[in-house]
This record gives structure tokens, sequence and C-alpha cells, in this order.
């Protein structure tokens, strides 16, 4: 039993004893290893019907060593919302992995005071809605992280969260990394050690629908070119 | 404005294009976390396959790795997809205001370990491995078990420092205001990390209650 549950309101009191009942979480406890990696195959099949609809697209070609391959429209890609889920599916238990994987390296780092050096940065030009923004990105002894502060984020229409991305130059490809709803405050990310930073230099902040379409809204914000 | 975007090929270099991935993963300094539900939630319960793949790829190291320890590693493949399978099937029976999908799910799989144990003539009871005798006091069993794990990963979850309040107060016994001197951490930040921290914690075992066999 916590030593002080008056410091509570009696609704957080008995989660707090719950808590204590259960003690302390152990080692093994947080001893966690992935599934097997066809066990969503395994699932998928059985959840959905018919079995096998989800890894069709996936198993298809997607050109992608072609010029110009890729390039989609945004309306288009909406179209073709439950091919792209399904692509995108196969390769997010391993992106997952990589990002705990890089956010417990970061917490690690901090809390043994390891130097940091910022290798690049930008301000976040305002391209609709409100707001303003910087962007760093930073060096850290387990690898680069993404480090945004934004204030007083406006979208231009009703929207449901915000979402950090890294774009090429040209916008031709894109990569998320994280949803949030605050309008003012800081967000440190990892890079995941397979995004190449030089490769994807534009910082994009976009505003998003909760639609289950995980695609780019097209409603940037702000965005700028760490250099 | 509508500006072209595409999808990256999905070589092993590429690995993650226009996913929506919650920032549940990242570190957030000074705001709360999105929960994993707020952006999964709504598109699991209307039938989204794809949140399903979400809400896998989110727990389903947690649900495995409590299957495993609880059946051995050649039972906890099937019963982690007995877990996904049944929340799927059972999805129109979540409600999001009883309290969170992930400990929703971890309730199921308390479920479905019990009915693995015994189905192969165990007792749930005896089941869980023993733990370390320097660790204290830790309570034993199927349902406490799945609890403590659903909670640990929620604290780590919560952010370094809000983790650390959380665990000072409840764990190490200490107030509010002890914790503030110890740490240098004003004390409303103090008060607000724990408010916040417990919420989260609490809206997680609510989930885990509200799970149906």
């Amino acid at each position: 039993m916590p030593a002080n549950p008056d410091d509570l309101p009696d609704d957080e009191r008995a989660t707090a004893l719950r808590l204590g009942a259960l003690g302390r979480p152990t080692a093994a406890d947080r001893d966690l290893d992935a599934p097997p990696p066809d066990l969503w195959d395994h699932i998928s099949d059985e959840a959905f019907a018919p079995p096998g609809e989800m890894n069709a697209p996936a198993d298809a070609p997607n050109g992608a060593d072609a010029p110009g391959a890729g390039v989609v429209d945004l309306s288009e890609r909406r179209n073709r919302r439950q091919m792209v889920g399904a692509k995108v599916g196969l390769a997010a238990a391993a992106a997952a992995l990589v990002l705990i994987a890089g956010v417990a390296a970061v917490l690690v780092s901090r809390s043994s005071g390891t130097d940091t050096e910022v290798v690049a940065a930008t301000d976040l030009d305002l391209l609709a809605g409100g707001g303003s923004g910087s962007a760093e990105l930073v060096q850290t002894d387990d690898g680069l992280e993404l480090v945004v502060d934004v204030s007083d984020l406006q979208p231009q229409a009703d929207s449901d969260f915000f979402e950090l991305w890294m774009l090429t130059p040209d916008a031709s490809a894109m990569q998320t990394m994280g949803t949030f709803e605050a309008t003012s405050g800081r967000v440190e990310v990892p890079v995941p050690a397979s995004v190449d930073a030089d490769e994807f230099p534009v910082v994009d902040i976009s505003e998003e629908l909760d639609d289950g379409d995980s695609t780019h809204s097209g409603k940037s914000i702000l965005r700028g070119t760490l250099s | 404005m509508t500006c072209a975007v595409a999808a990256r090929p999905h070589t092993p270099e590429h690995r993650v294009t226009g996913r929506r991935l919650d920032i549940r993963y990242a570190a957030v300094v000074d705001q709360s976390p999105t929960l994993l539900e707020e952006s999964v939630v709504a598109g699991f319960a209307a039938g989204d396959e794809a949140a399903l793949k979400d809400l896998y790829d989110a727990t389903s190291r947690l649900v495995f790795s409590y299957c495993r320890r609880s059946l051995g590693t050649d039972g906890a493949a099937d019963a982690t997809q007995e877990v996904y399978v049944a929340a799927w099937r059972s999805r129109d029976r979540y409600r999001p205001e009883k309290g969170s999908l992930t400990g929703w799910l971890m309730g199921i799989a308390r479920f479905k370990v019990i009915d693995a144990l015994r189905a192969s003539g165990r007792r749930p009871e005896v089941a869980d491995h023993a733990e370390p005798e320097d660790q204290g006091r830790v309570a034993e069993g199927i349902e406490a078990t799945a609890q403590r794990m659903l909670v640990a990963d929620a604290l780590d979850q919560l952010g370094e420092r809000a983790r650390q309040m959380v665990e000072l107060a409840f764990y190490d016994d200490l107030t509010h205001t002890e914790i503030s001197e110890r740490t240098g951490v004003p004390l409303g930040t103090v008060k607000s990390d724990i408010r916040r921290g417990l919420d989260r914690l609490r809206r997680h075992l609510e989930g885990f209650d509200a799970s149906e066999s």
C-alpha cells in the first residue's frame, strides 16, 4: 500500500492500491520478445475472409525501381486505401521494433548524460493554417534524433491530430515519424537507422483526420528543409 | 492544398512509408503522449482491417510474451493468434469509455491463457514461473502477471520523468513532497505527472476488467 494515498483523489486511490497489490514490475515483466514473423499472416488469414486477401497486394511487384514509379496523386491513393494499408502492414512490425529500440536507446543515453550534437536545423515555414516551429537533427551516441518544437499550431479545417513527416525534397516519398495532438510543445523522435536523413531532409507537419487512412492528408501546416 | 505523395517500396532499408505510427513509441517532452487507442480504436470498431494490424504491431510483443511466459514457447503463438482473432470477432463489444484497448486485449489474453492451461490439464493458479526473490513481493498467478506486464508496458510509455514519478510514489512509497525534494522537480509537476500517469494506468486496468471470456 502506498504511503501517500491521501495525496490522491478518490478515483485514483483504487488504482494506486491496486498497483501496490500487484507489486513492482520485475525484469521478467519487461522481458518482451516479438512473436514469430509469420504469426500475423496466420491471424489475418483466420480473422479476415476470404483467406489470403491481405497478402495479395504485398506480393505484387510495386515497380519501385522504375523511374517515376510510386508517385501517386492523393485522390487516387485514397481510393486504393485498403491496398496501401495492406502493403504497409507487412513492414509495420519490424518498423515498430526499430522505433521502440530507438526510444529505449534515447532514454538510456539521457540517463547516462550522453553528449549530443546538432547536425542540422531549420525553421519551419507556415504553409497554411497557423503556428510556428523549428526542427533539429541531433546526433547522439545511439543515432539520430529529430527534435521539433511547435507553437500554436492551427489546422486549416477540422482535424483530429497532427502528424510529423520526413520527406524527400520533391515530396515524392515520405516517412511518417509519428502523430501528436498538442498544439504547442516539443516532440523528440529517434530517426530509425534505416532512414537516410540526407534523402529525407524535409520536415513536414500535417493535419490529419482519424479516418483510417494512414497516408498524408495533403494538408501541410509547417515545413522546412534541414541543412 | 494537395501535394503528390508516394509510397516508398518496402525494401529492408526503407520499411516505413505513409504509415501512421502513434507517437507513443517516441519520447514526448512536456506533453501527454497520445494513447494508441485514439488513432486505432475508431478503425478497429469500424472493422478496418488495417486497424487490427496497427493494433497487432503495437501490442503483439506484450501479448505474445505474456502467453509465452504463461504457456511456454510451444503454445504461445497459437494463444496469441487466438487473442487477436477473438478480439477482432468481438470488436463490437469493446467500449472505449470503459477502458483502453490494450488493456481489453490483455484481458482477453488472460482468458485464452487460462483456456489453454485447462485444455492441457494444467492448473492456471500455479502456472507462473517463480519470481526472483530479491525483486520484492510480487503477486503471482495468471491474472496478476497479465496486469503487471500491462502496467510495466504502460509505465514505459509514460515518458521517463512521469514513469519515475509514478514509480517513486507507488513502489517506493514516497510522498509527493519527498519526490519533489529528491528529484528537484517542482511539486506541481510531480502532482500532474502522477495524476496523468495514474489516469493512464487506470484506463488500462479498466480495459482489462472490461474484457469477457
